[in-house]
């Protein structure tokens, strides 16, 4: 039994040796914890929404500013016209928007069925059919308490009216989301790993004392991961059409190059990771652990980023995978112009830029 | 012309010198032998002649370059093998050698021929599709260090280049290094194996960072009246400040 409580005391002794792993063991769980518990969640939290309000009554300010005093909701902005509408929806700024018909009130008056007109994003549809419900309830409220039951009317009359996606199919929502993911993963992955293999081998020395430039082995290791995420693209966009019956709104170019220019952003970030770590388990650990996390839980890619706290907001705000889900769905699904799409290509190319100095300024006094 | 010149050249990191100062010659086609223990300064001294590292001060020159301005220069005339690395093992010998070829701008034509010339060499017919992972080490050894000399460097480097292999094995080697001295590389050879050290033309043992015997191993072995190098070895090591890395 001694034997057996030596080699017990050594395991405890190597684990506490190892102050990553521990602070993992300790750190993962309270943080998971806390995410799914207060943050990452389905539930609709002040969802952003806009009024296209034809009545422009006082029945009508009223229901709209009941919804928008709801914990559920918040009022972004109120619109004018139609085109402005799809414009926010497009863009993705609202989720939502609540039309009010023009002669809502006198309708009301009069005893008919006025009718509101909820337009909602319906990328992610159980998002959708929640807001929607939510929405109708909080309306039908406001009507009933000034009418009261007495009132001689037939209702409020109340549709749905779901934009980019009226099927509901979910696969609008994750298939972009996916390919957010995969993406991201085999490139930052293989590159941090593969370039990581080469400095554990002791290659890299030889390599650079070749006449070969670093920065040419350094392209040359990724270009086939390029490749490769190329046909991974063209892999996915033909699933999802064939198998679950998307219908590609947008510019197939424009997602090709979404795409490059994404994994291109995945692949720097890879390259900035091989040249701080050393071993490729430290590199697997980083890409995995590091990244995927963050990529999962706050790139909208499962959990829609508008109804966590404001300090996940912002937290998303730095997740590579987020500017490329959020611009592949408005692309691909909602068919927008690279105009809408802008933002998002400049922070990527930023985001580019940053990685690319970081690994290059860390490559030179590495060599030093 | 030596075929390298170094003249005082120091390396540190921080307050930690690595190599303090040292100056030496390195004649054409001659077998230079650099020992020292682990932590000597042999390894830092190396990187630097091959251009990997730029020395804080003095003065190099490799294959008549500037071992400042002329790295790429410098990089094109060596060649350089390592222990710790010998080739792609998930690549065959055939694929390794075009490989390498290519990374030092050989022809198409010229890698062909090399090809032939290696397998011819060291008896590979028949294996030249195999995996070089599958290859007994001596032969990975040699034909890692037939491939560094692919595209005739005026110098080649090699760290430690038989380590983990028995003597047999790396008396073999040596015919090959020998092999490449008489059609004038020149060759700098890092070891800790003192029976290597003995088939060097010249050998330099360098302790603490500096160079404390430069010589023939006649020479040296006659200077501290010692019956081999592992006995000057020895002598020398024992003074030594730093401990083993």
């Amino acid at each position: 039994m001694e034997k057996f409580f030596a080699f017990v005391l050594k395991e405890f002794r190597q684990i506490s040796r190892d102050r990553r792993s521990v602070a993992i063991l300790f750190i993962l769980p309270v943080l998971l914890l806390l995410l799914f518990g207060f943050a990452i969640t389905n539930e609709i939290r002040e969802s952003k929404f806009a009024v296209l309000d034809c009545d422009k009554s006082a029945l009508s300010s009223a229901i709209a500013a009941r919804i928008d005093a709801s914990e559920y909701f918040s009022l972004c902005k109120s619109v004018q016209t139609k085109a402005e509408m799809e414009e926010l929806l497009a863009r993705g700024t609202v989720k939502t928007v609540v039309v009010f018909e023009a002669d809502f009130e006198k309708k009301a008056a009069c005893g008919e069925s006025p009718q509101i007109n909820i337009v909602l994003d319906a990328v992610d549809p159980n998002e959708a059919k929640n807001i929607y419900n939510y929405a109708s309830a909080i309306a039908s409220a406001e009507f009933a308490e000034r009418f009261g039951r007495s009132a001689p009317f037939h209702g409020i009359d109340i549709r749905a009216n779901m934009l980019f996606n009226p099927q509901l199919k979910s696969a609008y929502d994750f298939v972009p989301g996916v390919m957010g993911l995969i993406l991201f993963l085999i490139c930052t992955l293989m590159t941090s790993v593969g370039i990581v293999r080469e400095k554990e081998m002791g290659n890299m020395e030889i390599l650079l004392v070749s006449p070969m430039r670093p920065v040419y082995i350094i392209i040359a290791k990724v270009i086939p991961y390029f490749a490769l995420s190329v046909l991974i693209v063209s892999g996915c966009l033909i699933i999802a059409t064939a198998v679950f019956g998307i219908a590609i709104r947008g510019s197939v170019a424009l997602i090709f190059g979404l795409s490059m220019l994404y994994t291109l952003l995945a692949l720097t970030i890879g390259i900035t990771v091989s040249t701080f770590v050393n071993t490729q388990q430290t590199a697997m650990f980083i890409a995995t652990s590091v990244f995927m996390l963050p990529t999962v839980l706050l790139s909208g890619m499962i959990f829609p980023i508008e109804n966590m706290p404001r300090l996940l907001q912002y937290v998303s705000e730095i997740v590579p995978a987020k500017w490329y889900i959020s611009a592949l769905r408005a692309v691909m699904i909602k068919g927008c112009g690279i105009a809408l799409v802008a933002k998002n290509i400049a922070v990527m190319s930023a985001m580019i830029l940053f990685f690319a100095l970081l690994s290059l300024a860390k490559f030179k006094t590495r060599l030093e | 012309m030596n075929a390298i010149e170094v003249k005082g050249i120091t390396k540190k990191f921080g307050d930690f010198v690595a190599v303090d100062s040292i100056s030496f010659e390195v004649g054409t086609g001659e077998i230079f032998g650099f020992l020292g223990a682990n932590g000597a300064g042999k390894s830092t001294a190396m990187r630097m002649l091959c251009g990997l590292l730029e020395p804080t001060s003095g003065e190099a020159k490799v294959a008549g370059f500037d071992i400042y301005k002329q790295r790429e220069q410098i990089k094109k005339s060596i060649g350089y093998m390592s222990q710790k690395f010998s080739l792609y093992g998930d690549l065959t010998v055939a694929e390794n050698i075009k490989f390498w070829g290519g990374l030092y701008g050989l022809t198409k034509a010229e890698i062909r021929a090399k090809e032939e010339e290696i397998v011819e060499k060291l008896e590979m017919r028949g294996w030249e599709n195999s995996f070089v992972a599958s290859l007994p080490m001596g032969w990975k050894q040699k034909l890692a260090f037939s491939i560094s000399i692919m595209h005739s460097p005026k110098i080649v480097f090699l760290d430690e280049p038989t380590g983990g292999v028995d003597p047999i094995v790396r008396r073999k080697f040596w015919e090959e290094i020998y092999d490449a001295s008489l059609r004038s590389i020149t060759v700098f050879v890092t070891t800790h194996y003192m029976d290597e050290a003995e088939y060097c033309d010249r050998a330099s043992i360098m302790v603490d960072g500096q160079i404390r015997a430069l010589g023939t191993p006649a020479e040296l072995k006659k200077k501290f009246g010692r019956a081999d190098m592992d006995g000057v070895f020895k002598d020398l090591a024992r003074g030594a400040q730093r401990k083993d890395a």
